[in-house]
């Protein structure tokens, strides 16, 4: 799991990198993770930790279904950050929900690295 | 996980055994479910990452072509899949969908429809909305209280088997006198 947590996340920052963003921060991700957005329509406020918490070792809620989301962190989740595709996904649909928008690739290279580190 | 059969089968040959031997024995046989267990990986991935991997047979075919054909708005959020997951899914939906299911649940689904109707959600089906109205009143004052129908196992807690006849809720009195 770790050899294929780090070939995954390797493989995005490269990807990222590829696509103009640079100097991946965990700091700066964990910062994004508790940022507040506002939805357009609706103006009710987002953001990822509304569903995750801050606490990425805790288990989190989905806003509207309810339902349990296993903890983000690696360290307590080793599935966590395996699988290319799965991270791209989940980045794309999450971003969308949160921001209304989907993330820069510096956004998505910080968070990956704050996650990996927990 | 063991299925049902086979573990009736296995507690029968116990018994039986154990009647043999002279001892007493009690059978307790599980209540048959309302649909087959959701068992299909894709599906249960997919779509049970937000909320439960509804059994396809609570919805007509029609309703989830719906469902399906509107992802990147899916009630509030963006569900896209890539191309082969989402064809994998609908058939999987298709098939096992409400109108070709050959149980008592499905069939009272069908009939509560009216033939021109897609409800574009499970609890806008009227049979299962009139069996959940009394959760869905804001004046519900049971226990759990959900924000939204779309968790079942809140009170079905063996919904992830497909026995929806199974549930587990508290009213209070107070709540019937007001």
């Amino acid at each position: 799991m770790p050899g294929a947590r780090a070939a995954a996340v390797d493989d995005l920052l490269k990807r990222y990198g590829e696509q103009g963003a640079a100097n991946f921060s965990a700091d700066a991700g964990e910062q994004f993770f508790d940022r507040p957005f506002v939805e357009a329509k609706s103006g009710e406020p987002r953001k990822c930790s509304l569903c995750h918490t801050t606490d990425l070792k805790r288990t989190g809620k989905h806003a509207t279904t309810g339902k349990a989301i296993e903890p983000l962190a690696p360290s307590v989740n080793p599935k966590r950050l395996t699988d290319v595709r799965d991270i791209e996904k989940w980045l794309t649909r999450n971003c969308k929900w949160t921001l209304g928008r989907e993330c820069t690739p510096q956004e998505k290279g910080d968070v990956l690295l704050m996650i990996k580190g927990r | 996980m063991k299925n049902k059969a086979e573990r009736n089968g296995r507690v029968l040959a116990q018994c039986a055994a154990a009647a043999l031997a002279g001892a007493l024995c009690t059978v307790v046989l599980a209540a048959p479910r309302t649909f087959p267990a959701v068992s299909d990986s894709v599906y249960v991935k997919e779509c049970g990452g937000c909320h439960m991997a509804f059994p396809p047979q609570l919805l007509p075919a029609r309703s989830w072509r719906g469902v399906m054909g509107s992802l990147d708005a899916h009630f509030g959020d963006s569900a896209q899949l890539d191309t082969p997951t989402h064809r994998a899914i609908s058939d999987y939906l298709a098939t096992n969908a409400a109108d070709g299911a050959n149980n008592a649940e499905s069939i009272a689904i069908m009939a509560s429809i009216d033939g021109g109707a897609t409800p574009d959600r499970i609890s806008k089906v009227p049979y299962i909305e009139g069996l959940h109205a009394a959760v869905l009143d804001p004046r519900w004052n049971g226990t759990p209280r959900p924000k939204t129908l779309a968790e079942c196992p809140v009170c079905h807690y063996r919904a992830g088997l497909g026995d929806f006849f199974e549930r587990r809720f508290k009213v209070s009195d107070e709540a019937f006198r007001k």
